[in-house]
């Protein structure tokens, strides 16, 4: 299945819907999506993975790496899985122990925006 | 009469001819618009109100439309001189009719007039001797004889007696009631009495005189039988009646139907007209008694002072003017279709390649570049299609050159495929300039040789090995500038062998890469043509994406090359064999070397340490990566009692790596063979199977522990599980598992699981060997990760 990426952002929080396979040809698009989230404040993400099929290890890295950007700007970056492979992805590599990993969006949103007052 | 008729029609057959003409005059001018405005003036603007409810006319229809307006006049002109015509041949009719009737009464006169000489000879004969009566009686006996139609004649003295009469009956001796007889004793020299029927007969009284120096000395008075008038009247046409009235109308004489009443004409002006002295047509008489229109003509006999009717049935007299009228008819209508057919025909002829190019139109924009229409045609259409054509053969030239150089940049990208690609981008390349062939040399980096890559396409001059200057493409190497040469006589100068092989001008560029000349590209044609400007230029810019590709693939070539190397230096043997355990490795790398790896170490004391790593990444910073863990791995497991211990050792070691955005994945256990024991831990690796000897299939071994690199302050817990003799251990990295079929479906942790199953009692080299050959043939194709197994089994003691 193709990779589809798309970009919103509501109440300071960017959204990154993923849709389909993110494996070493189309994890560039995925990459360059999360790199064009620069607010002037520390960045908010919510990385929606409900729709993702598959993630390779180059799509982790991505991530990891997006992470790494995101705390070092005082942010915050959730993910939300719902796909049981994906979820077994992530506990097999502990990642899940990194990210914070939400069932739903609207749970996502609780937990970026619990960052923020603490930060401000 | 006869030369109006033909004259009329050559006339019309002109006017036809030119109108013709006209119209497809008209028709292959559209643009003269006076002329059109001036036909939809003249006639009904029928496809005006077409266009008006939306009915769309093809120009098939227009071009009919416009014949159709051009005929109207035309046809208003034919049907003015059809009927004109028809009138004409109707009075035709009407006149032969009154030429026949004058023929009647000329017949009636010389009848009566003859009669009137039978009279006065008879009555001379008898008055020149003194006759006894018998005698005279038998003169007229004689008489009547010879000539049947008297009736009867009678000799009248002066007085009113009868002197003599045959037959001697009433009819010949009652002389009272006859006018003709009084009139002549009045003074007159001859007089015809009124009807007088006798025995059927029609007769009539004749009376003449006989007279010496004006002395009436007698009158011969008879009846005679007009029923025996000439010819004429027995010659009529079967439907045509005769009829002869009186001076007062009454009818004298019916010769086909004695039935009709005598006053039946009395009042008919023609008639009338007639017993005046003129003759007349009868225009249109209903006639009672058939109940038909009848047609005719009453002439006057003046001798006298009678008329003669001739009546005949208007469907028999027209005859021949229909037939006439509707072969006419006929005619203007086969050229009023003809005019149809051929505007039918002519827009068909000119609506047909109109509709042929908007067909091609429409191929072009669905994407068929270079779609022709036949263009045979000596007109602007055929000019148009021309004009297509060469416009869908440039489309087809340009489109072919863009994708050539959109192919060339797509290759450049796609390094690893680059091989491939070449020879059809090549072709491309060949295709977009027209040329007959291509070759591709590429230049030996210590000699400067130019070798021929095997990538051309033609025969000619493909498998020449070049030295620097020699032949055309050597001289472009060498001086690293284009050269195009058309000329036959210079092609053999430059390079003998080209036109030895059937070449006839070739066109030469060099290939370049970091100011380098690498190689040279060269296309040739067969047949004598000059190479434009633009062709050169455009296989200039063609070589340039080419030795850029070929530049990056050969970086791409030698980085692979390296990490290959390093890859296969740290690999353990295939086979290990330690005392109680049996184990086989296996390392398949994809085309592009990933950072799989595994290791097998003893550590003493009969313990061995085994360990599947997947490094993120591909090429030499995976491959340098994963050399730096197993080294370091290694040297911590020497160190160490505990996996998890050695597993956060190497993440601390590891994270600094994180910076360039890599991490591993690593499964850590040590075997005790001697304790029977399996102790490990799990760096976000996929879960190893045991597989148990008594058991029916595998199941992974269960610790978790997140992937190295990523968190600094990272914890693995162990886990410790029982190996007895004849359990299996199976590790393994996610290019088995992940490994694709063409539909696109995982091998899967499933499938694995019941293949390891299936080959439980199987060495370990066979089920190494087995699960390998099983995803091999899953993929088809070469894998596009790495791939590492390891399978371990414990064996019991001897």
């Amino acid at each position: 299945m193709e990779l589809q990426v798309g970009t919103r952002t509501q109440d300071a929080v960017t959204v990154v819907d993923v849709a389909g396979e993110v494996d070493l040809y189309t994890a560039p698009r995925l990459e360059e999506a999360l790199a064009r989230v620069s607010p002037a404040g520390p960045p908010l993400v919510i990385v929606n993975l409900a729709r993702t099929t598959y993630l390779d290890s180059t799509a982790l890295r991505v991530l990891t790496a997006t992470l790494k950007r995101v705390r070092e700007q005082k942010g915050e970056i959730a993910l939300v899985i719902t796909q049981p492979k994906i979820v077994k992805l992530f506990a097999i590599t502990g990642l899940d122990q990194v990210f914070p990993i939400c069932g739903t969006e609207g749970e996502a949103f609780g937990r970026v925006r619990a960052h923020l007052p603490r930060r401000s | 009469m006869s030369w109006w008729f033909s004259g009329l029609s050559s006339e019309s057959a002109v006017n036809l001819s030119e109108s013709a003409v006209n119209s497809q005059g008209s028709v292959q001018a559209p643009a003269d618009v006076p002329a059109r405005s001036a036909a939809s003036a003249a006639a009904p603007p029928a496809p005006a109100q077409a266009h008006a409810k939306g009915v769309r006319l093809g120009i098939r229809g227009k071009i009919a439309a416009v014949i159709l307006l051009c005929m109207v006049p035309l046809l208003i002109l034919g049907a003015v001189l059809y009927y004109e015509r028809t009138q004409e041949r109707r009075n035709l009719v009407l006149r032969t009719q009154q030429d026949t009737a004058r023929g009647l009464a000329a017949d009636i006169e010389m009848f009566m007039t003859n009669a009137v000489h039978a009279e006065r000879a008879a009555g001379a004969a008898v008055l020149s001797q003194p006759y006894p009566v018998d005698g005279i009686v038998q003169l007229f006996a004689a008489i009547r004889a010879q000539d049947p139609a008297f009736l009867s004649i009678a000799l009248v003295l002066p007085e009113g007696r009868v002197e003599a009469a045959d037959p001697q009956d009433d009819r010949s001796t009652r002389v009272d009631a006859r006018p003709a007889l009084a009139s002549v004793r009045r003074g007159e020299e001859w007089a015809v009495g009124p009807p007088f029927p006798v025995e059927g007969h029609p007769g009539v009284e004749v009376a003449t005189g006989i007279r010496d120096h004006g002395r009436l000395l007698a009158v011969v008075d008879s009846i005679v039988d007009l029923s025996r008038l000439g010819t004429v009247f027995t010659a009529l046409a079967p439907g045509t009646d005769g009829i002869i009235v009186d001076r007062t109308g009454r009818i004298v004489l019916d010769l086909r139907r004695p039935d009709r009443p005598p006053d039946a004409f009395w009042q008919l002006p023609p008639v009338q007209r007639a017993l005046t002295g003129q003759a007349a047509t009868i225009d249109a008489y209903h006639d009672p008694l058939t109940e038909t229109r009848q047609l005719g003509a009453a002439v006057p006999v003046p001798l006298l002072g009678w008329a003669v009717i001739l009546l005949e049935p208007e469907s028999v007299a027209l005859e021949s003017v229909w037939q006439a009228a509707s072969q006419e008819l006929g005619w203007i209508l086969a050229v009023a279709g003809l005019g149809l057919i051929l505007a039918w025909v002519l827009g068909g002829e000119l609506s047909a390649p109109i509709l042929a190019l908007a067909r091609g139109a429409r191929a072009i924009g669905r994407g068929e570049i270079g779609y022709r229409v036949s263009a045979n045609r000596s007109d602007e259409l055929g000019e148009l299609g021309t004009a297509f054509n060469e416009m869908s053969a440039q489309l087809h030239r340009y489109v072919g050159e863009m994708n050539a150089l959109q192919a060339v940049s797509d290759a450049a990208l796609s390094t690893v495929r680059l091989r491939e690609l070449l020879p059809t981008l090549v072709q491309q390349i060949v295709s977009a300039i027209q040329g007959d062939g291509g070759t591709v040399w590429f230049a030996d980096e210590t000699t400067g040789d130019l070798a021929p890559t095997g990538f051309g396409v033609g025969s000619a001059g493909t498998t020449r090995r070049l030295r620097p200057g020699q032949g055309l493409a050597g001289r472009v190497a060498a001086r690293g500038r284009s050269l195009a040469v058309s000329h036959p006589e210079a092609l053999r100068i430059l390079d003998p062998d080209l036109p030895a092989q059937g070449v006839h001008a070739a066109v030469s560029v060099p290939l370049r890469a970091g100011g380098k000349v690498i190689g040279a590209i060269q296309v040739f044609s067969r047949q004598t043509r000059e190479f434009q400007p633009r062709e050169v230029r455009l296989l200039e810019t063609f070589a340039d994406r080419v030795a850029l590709a070929v530049d990056n693939a050969r970086a791409y070539e030698r980085q692979q090359e390296i990490a290959g190397i390093i890859q296969e230096v740290l690999l353990p043997a295939p086979s290990v064999r330690f005392p109680g355990l049996t184990i086989a490795g296996r390392y398949r790398p994809s085309r592009e070397v990933g950072g799989d790896f595994y290791a097998i170490f003893p550590l003493g004391e009969g313990r061995v340490g085994l360990a599947i790593a997947d490094v993120s990444g591909k090429g030499i910073p995976a491959a340098t990566l994963s050399a730096r863990a197993r080294y370091l791995l290694e040297a911590f497991a020497l160190d160490a009692r505990s996996p998890g211990e050695v597993l956060e050792r190497l993440n601390t070691m590891l994270v600094p790596d994180a910076e360039v955005g890599m991490f591993a994945s690593l499964f850590y256990g040590v075997l005790d063979l001697t304790a029977g024991t399996f102790v490990s831990a799990n760096a976000g690796h996929l879960p190893p199977f045991i597989l148990r000897a008594g058991a029916s299939g595998p199941a992974p071994l269960e610790v978790r522990g997140i992937l190295l690199a990523v968190d600094p302050d990272a914890r693995y817990p162990v886990v410790e599980t029982r190996v007895e003799a004849g359990d299996l251990l199976v590790l393994f990295t996610d290019g088995i598992t992940e490994a694709r079929n063409g539909a696109g479906e995982q091998f899967g942790e499933r499938q694995l699981a019941g293949l390891l199953a299936s080959l439980r009692h199987a060495s370990p080299e066979d089920i190494a060997d087995r699960v390998m050959d099983a995803v091999a043939r899953w993929t088809g194709t070469g894998p596009a990760d790495d791939q590492a197994l390891v399978v371990a089994r414990a064996q019991s003691p001897e």
